[in-house]
């Protein structure tokens, strides 16, 4: 897939910018607060209709203007298709070609962009909560459904957690009865979500090695891993697939679940199920979070944005378009090098990047379509 | 401000009605200010007459306006099966089918800790009376909706059901009929293909 034009009519400091863009490498070059990155979230935001930096949409209108419109038209497997967003104090307006839509999940599996931001570095060092809010988020596109298990998880979660507190303070009609259709729906809809972040990151794992390598141009292996108490021990593949797994999972939940029941009781909280689980990147089998250095942290969150993109193509067919934020610096030049040689070997069919000058793009190539941004204006270069 | 005073009181009230906050329950206390005279005492007595005149079954609790609702009474209801359900309105939908010929149960609610809703908070006891009194209740089809509350509800009642010794079916999710199976969503199609059966 890729974006052909876009519109932007008072979004972040663009007042008024319409652009058309190739496909291949599109690279912005720009002098700091000049708005790039605001170029890349607005890209972003219309291949997901929301924004990489804030959840506070409002923020992404001019300032002391009404109401922000974007626009655009993209090409998806040779149909066109054209988005627009109008974001005003009431919230955001959706069009897809001409008709609105309701729900941002039904926009889903229409246009779809992989942005790394540098934001994304404190992926590796931050809370669990965050990570699991990454994972869960990549998983999406793979599985519709997988929004509807969180929210019904979360759900049941709560009212279990509820329960507990009730029954720890002796509350009228709270017993342990009254636990078992929690525990119940707690283990149905929590192993969903074991099985389908184990899945992926078993998808992940050979994508994420294979593009570390070249990056870094080393042979040191990174590994991602799914840090849960609820997994069988690993086997070989075919054990790993299918109904059996799931059942497996059922039956190691319900043991962790009685063995930490008087515990649960006395703290009055849910300690077991996958919002206690971590995922942990390891190289050469040392964690990454205190070893690594900061430019194998950069790689490893690259390699993971690349893995994502493959994985993406692999189960649709193409590519999504992907977006990389100031993704040069703390990258020496053979590394940066080698990242733009990936990119190109895996011929994405379309990539923005943004760096503060022409020099510090590894080689001013003539693949490349360069721009230059001022003062929320944007010119080929 | 005496006048005043009688508005907001209305206000106050219909906010305690569900899925009606402040700025609904002014609009139409500014409505029911402007309508007509007749009209307006038409949804007063309306409303005393529901507190007067129907209750709930003393059996199902069903709506009704004597002791006993209707379709309790009546000879020619199957009184081997009930279909529990969690409000009345359910039952009407039931009805409407005319395809159900046995009792009913209705729960008034949901199990939900959250809002403080337990086994005891629910017509459950009710429900497990009719189970034991020598009714001969062969099998009681739970339709609670199909949320996490009702759920929940159709578990515990499930084990509650068996362990009396009867019967306890679970209604089937399914693909809604006449729609495309590429529209349904994936939670509905993953709940049909879990639910299906032999032909
Ligand atoms: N809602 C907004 N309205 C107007 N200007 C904004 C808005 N949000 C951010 N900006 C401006 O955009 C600039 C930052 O742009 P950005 O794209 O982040 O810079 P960079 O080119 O360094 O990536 C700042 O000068 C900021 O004041
Ligand atoms: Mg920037
Ligand atoms: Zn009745």
């Amino acid at each position: 897939m890729f974006l052909k034009e876009l519109s932007l009519r008072n979004f972040r400091n663009y007042i008024e910018l319409s652009i058309c863009f190739n496909k291949g490498i599109n690279i912005f070059i720009g002098e700091n607060a000049q708005g790039k990155t605001n170029l890349l979230e607005a890209i972003h935001f219309i291949h997901s209709l929301q924004s990489f930096r804030t959840q506070e949409e409002k923020s992404l209108i001019s300032i002391s203007f009404k109401d922000a419109l974007l626009s655009a038209e993209a090409e998806r497997g040779g149909s066109i298709i054209n988005v627009s967003a109008l974001l005003d104090d009431k919230g955001k307006r959706v069009k897809l070609n001409g008709k609105k839509i309701g729900k941002t999940s039904e926009f889903l599996s229409r246009l779809f962009a992989i942005t790394f931001s540098p934001d994304d570095l404190f992926l590796i060092k931050d809370l669990p909560s965050e990570r699991r809010r990454y994972f869960d988020r990549a998983i999406l596109p793979h599985s519709p459904s997988y929004l509807k298990t969180s929210a019904r998880y979360d759900s049941i979660l709560e009212h279990r957690n509820r329960l507990l507190k009730d029954i720890r303070d002796a509350k009228k009609g709270a017993d342990t009865a009254a636990l078992t259709p929690w525990n119940e729906q707690l283990i149905e809809e929590g192993t969903r979500i074991l099985l389908k972040r184990h899945q992926f990151v078993e998808q992940i794992k050979p994508f994420l090695e294979k593009f570390f390598q070249s990056i870094s141009k080393s042979s040191k292996r990174p590994i991602l891993i799914y840090e849960t108490q609820l997994l069988p021990p690993l086997r070989d593949e075919e054990a790993l697939s299918g109904v059996n797994m799931a059942d497996e999972i059922k039956g190691i939940f319900r043991l962790s679940l009685s063995e930490k029941s008087r515990e649960e009781l006395r703290y009055g909280h849910t300690l077991v199920g996958p919002h206690r689980d971590d995922f942990q990147f390891l190289i050469d089998d040392q964690k990454a979070k205190t070893t690594a250095s900061q430019g194998q942290h950069r790689m490893i969150i690259l390699s993971l944005k690349l893995s994502e993109a493959a994985l993406y193509k692999e189960a649709f067919s193409e590519y999504p378009v992907l977006l990389l934020d100031d993704v040069f610096s703390e990258l020496d030049e053979i590394r940066a090098e080698a990242l733009i040689e990936q990119i190109f070997d895996m011929d994405i069919e379309q990539v923005f990047i943004t760096a503060a000058k022409k020099e510090s793009v590894p080689f001013s190539n003539k693949r490349c379509s360069f721009y230059l941004i001022k003062e929320g204006t944007v010119r080929p270069y | 401000m005496a006048q005043a005073g009688v508005l907001n009181r209305l206000i106050e009230e219909l906010m305690r009605l569900p899925g009606i906050g402040q700025k609904t329950a002014q609009r139409l206390a500014f409505f029911l200010l402007k309508m007509d005279d007749s009209e307006a005492r038409g949804i007063a007595r309306a409303i005393v007459d529901l507190k007067e005149k129907s209750r709930f079954c003393s059996v199902c609790n069903n709506i009704t306006e004597a002791e006993i609702c209707e379709i309790c009474s009546d000879p020619m209801r199957d009184r081997k099966k009930i279909l529990v359900i969690e409000e009345p309105s359910n039952l009407l939908a039931i009805e409407k089918t005319k395809e159900y010929k046995g009792l009913y149960h209705v729960l008034i609610g949901a199990l939900s800790p959250l809002d403080g809703i337990g086994p005891k908070d629910i017509k459950i006891e009710g429900l497990m009376q009719r189970l034991s009194n020598g009714h001969g209740v062969e099998e009681v089809i739970i339709a609670t909706n199909p949320t996490i509350e009702g759920e929940a509800t159709a578990i515990y009642l499930s084990r509650l059901i068996k362990s009396a010794g009867i019967k306890a079916t679970r209604i089937a999710y399914g693909v809604p009929v006449g729609s495309d199976l590429e529209y349904a969503d994936e939670v509905t199609l993953i709940k049909s293909l879990e639910g299906r059966r032999d032909i």
